[in-house]
């Protein structure tokens, strides 16, 4: 088991390594330049002069001393946002994507997978057709229109919410039920199709035949191998949930780190790109490895492979 | 027996199941997986079920357990348990469920075929087992655990405390089908419903697991339902048999009688295809055709497209010919092939030929 950890550690920080390079590939080549910006119009000297000073007059170098700053987690400054550095501004928007990105996840699963359940268990009946409705609407809504439905339902209308903005425990639930809707719906489905698999599956007889309560046979005997296609899903999910969604904090005002994946690439500014995808890679990296570990722990047939 | 004064008959059978019928509703027309369907186990005897795929046997069984699944639904019969002294007699199909989950595994518990598939892959067997005591007794946690490996230990499982915290992906076929009777037998079950328990594995584990059954047996005094279609199985363990087909019993016996005469066409085809030691075949009967299409059965008797004797006395075309007026008069084949209005049911019913020995035929 440590032995796979350590080995799907290896693979993750190679991983990380193609995927800056692609990144920094990208950034080089994509026309337009960090230093001529909107107002800012500085003299060629002084680019010149900048270029030497953040090693961006040689590409190799460039490349070199970023990858060599990113190991020792400095990012080194942004340069759309003057007198922030890169780390300065992932420190302050990852926590509130991470807050907001764990609360849609366990809102997810707790609504989705009991939903999922349910309705395989009641195939065909009327919960499990509301459902699948629900579940394709949850699924092709985009957020902008459930999250400006829910600020305008709990924000205006009950007035239960604040309208946007960040600092209270009142500013949450609306942005994390928004990011959660489009989870549940996933998981749902994914539980349900997961348990149609397994109720029919002879070990759910057998439990049957030992005198099993139908809600024992359903929660535990079934749940635990139908949980496992769920579990795979989430570890991307969370990842991607978690990395913040530009939609969801512009619609509600927050602070996170989603924005700043399209800002910087608006802007024109490497550091800052480099920065969020690289630190995107890595939590998408560590999460998968969590799901692996958790999925062998749960079912012990594949334990020892990969 | 001066202060049994109770419920108990020890006349009465364990288990008997009085004209039990099983429908399974689909979109392409209703199947009668279990039609009419009548059978007594006594006490601390072995009642073998044989019979072709697809005849209704593991149906029966299911529905014993009351283990039917939608579409599947139990329409009409009795299943009267009579396992306990002290306790009246139990009509199971009328039972709440609650009732009923509390027979299941322990008072009637039953053994699958497919040992690969029959036992949870996420959870250890150890533990599975010990869910039967959980269920059915005060035994929690550990005690459950204990309980549990002592059943491996009574199913002869080598190293049990070791082999209780395997999986079931890490254990052979043979010790899968172990843990299955272990958990089977973890509540002393009074009757034992063994599906096909055997039919997976290979000859020599068959006769382990077949001894291993019947020393149990010789210990607990339990009845077993054993439903197979090895008829080698069947002469080796069982006391009387019934013999099923299309979701009727064809015809049953004590199980010496009917190797030694069998009476309906049907038993006589199944005994003709087993092969037998000593005698030169060079090739191995058959009965021709395959089971009826259950949503359409054939008319009169359900055997008659495949009959030997039917087939054979078809050739005398005279009988055909006679008038259905007479009906007295009209030769028994008729009544083979076509169904009469004034019939309860188109199929033979079952009557005494001998001493407990039944048949369903017209024509024997």
């Amino acid at each position: 088991m440590i032995a796979r950890i350590v080995r799907r550690l290896v693979l993750g920080a190679l991983t990380i390594v193609c995927v800056y390079s692609v990144t920094f590939l990208m950034v080089i080549t994509v026309p337009g330049n960090p230093f001529r910006q909107g107002e800012r119009n500085i003299p060629p000297e002084a680019e010149a002069a900048l270029r030497i000073r953040y090693n961006m007059d040689n590409n190799w170098i460039y490349f070199g001393e970023f990858l060599r700053g990113a190991v020792a987690l400095d990012f080194g400054p942004s340069f759309s946002y003057s007198d922030w550095t890169c780390n300065q501004i992932i420190a302050d928007a990852l926590p509130v994507s991470i807050m907001l990105g764990l609360l849609a996840v366990f809102l997810g699963v707790l609504v989705g997978v009991p939903v999922g359940v349910m309705s395989a268990v009641r195939r065909n009946g009327w919960f499990d057709v509301t459902t699948l409705g629900l579940v394709l609407l949850g699924i092709s809504v985009p957020t902008f229109v459930t999250g400006s439905l829910l600020l305008t339902v709990g924000g205006v209308y009950l007035g239960w919410f604040p309208i946007g903005g960040w600092g209270t425990l009142a500013h949450l639930p609306l942005p994390a039920l928004t990011l959660s809707l489009p989870l549940m719906a996933y998981i749902a489905r994914l539980t349900r199709t997961g348990m149609l698999d397994v109720l029919g599956a002879d070990f759910i007889r057998t439990a049957l035949a030992k005198g099993a309560p139908p809600r024992t046979v359903v929660w535990k005997h079934a749940l635990k191998v139908a949980f496992l296609p769920v579990l795979s899903y989430l570890g991307p999910a969370a990842a991607q949930t978690m990395t913040g969604s530009f939609v969801v904090e512009k619609v509600f005002g927050v602070p996170g780190l989603g924005q700043h994946f399209v800002n910087a690439a608006l802007n024109h500014d490497p550091g800052l790109i480099m920065s969020t995808v690289l630190v995107y890679a890595s939590i998408l990296i560590a999460l998968n490895i969590v799901v692996d570990v958790l999925y062998g722990w749960i079912d012990p047939r594949i334990s020892g492979a990969v | 027996m001066a202060l049994d004064t109770g419920h108990c008959d020890h006349g009465a059978p364990l288990l008997e199941v009085r004209d039990l019928a099983t429908l399974f509703r689909t979109d392409e027309g209703d199947i009668r997986a279990v039609d009419g369907f009548s059978l007594a186990i006594e006490r601390g005897r072995t009642v073998a079920l044989v019979g072709e795929s697809g005849c209704g046997k593991s149906a029966t069984a299911l529905s014993i357990m009351r283990l039917i699944a939608a579409p599947g639904r139990i329409i009409k019969g009795s299943i009267i348990l009579n396992d306990r002294p002290d306790t009246p007699p139990v009509d199971l199909l009328r039972l709440d469920d609650r009732a009923m989950r509390e027979i299941r595994g322990s008072r009637i518990a039953m053994v699958f075929q497919e040992p690969m598939t029959s036992l949870n892959p996420v959870f250890t067997v150890g533990e599975q087992i010990a869910e039967a005591f959980e269920l059915h007794t005060e035994l929690r946690g550990r005690a459950a655990m204990q309980a549990a490996i002592e059943m491996l230990v009574k199913v002869e499982i080598g190293a049990p405390q070791s082999r209780a915290a395997a999986y079931p992906h890490e254990i052979s076929g043979g010790m899968r089908q172990r843990v299955m009777i272990a958990m089977a037998l973890a509540c002393g079950p009074s009757l034992l419903i063994a599906d096909e328990a055997t039919t997976a594995l290979d000859v020599t584990l068959q006769m382990q697991v077949l001894d291993l059954l019947r020393e149990v047996q010789r210990e607990s005094g339990m009845s077993v339902l054993l439903i197979t279609h090895d008829l080698g199985v069947v002469a080796r363990w069982s006391d009387y048999v019934y013999v099923m087909y299309a979701g009727r019993v064809v015809e049953h016996a004590p199980v010496a009688r009917l190797f030694a005469k069998p009476l309906h066409p049907y038993t006589r085809g199944l005994m003709a295809c087993a092969p037998r030691l000593g005698e030169r075949a060079d090739r191995l009967q058959a009965i021709p055709g395959s089971p009826p299409d259950p949503r359409h059965l054939p008319s009169g008797c359900r055997f008659h497209p495949r009959c030997a004797l039917c087939v054979e006395r078809a050739r005398d075309r005279e009988r055909f010919t006679a008038a259905p007026e007479h009906a007295t008069a009209v030769p028994l084949l008729r009544r083979c092939v076509e169904r009469f209005p004034e019939e309860a049911s188109g199929a033979p019913e079952l009557r005494q030929c001998d001493n407990d020995h039944w048949v369903a035929c017209w024509e024997t």
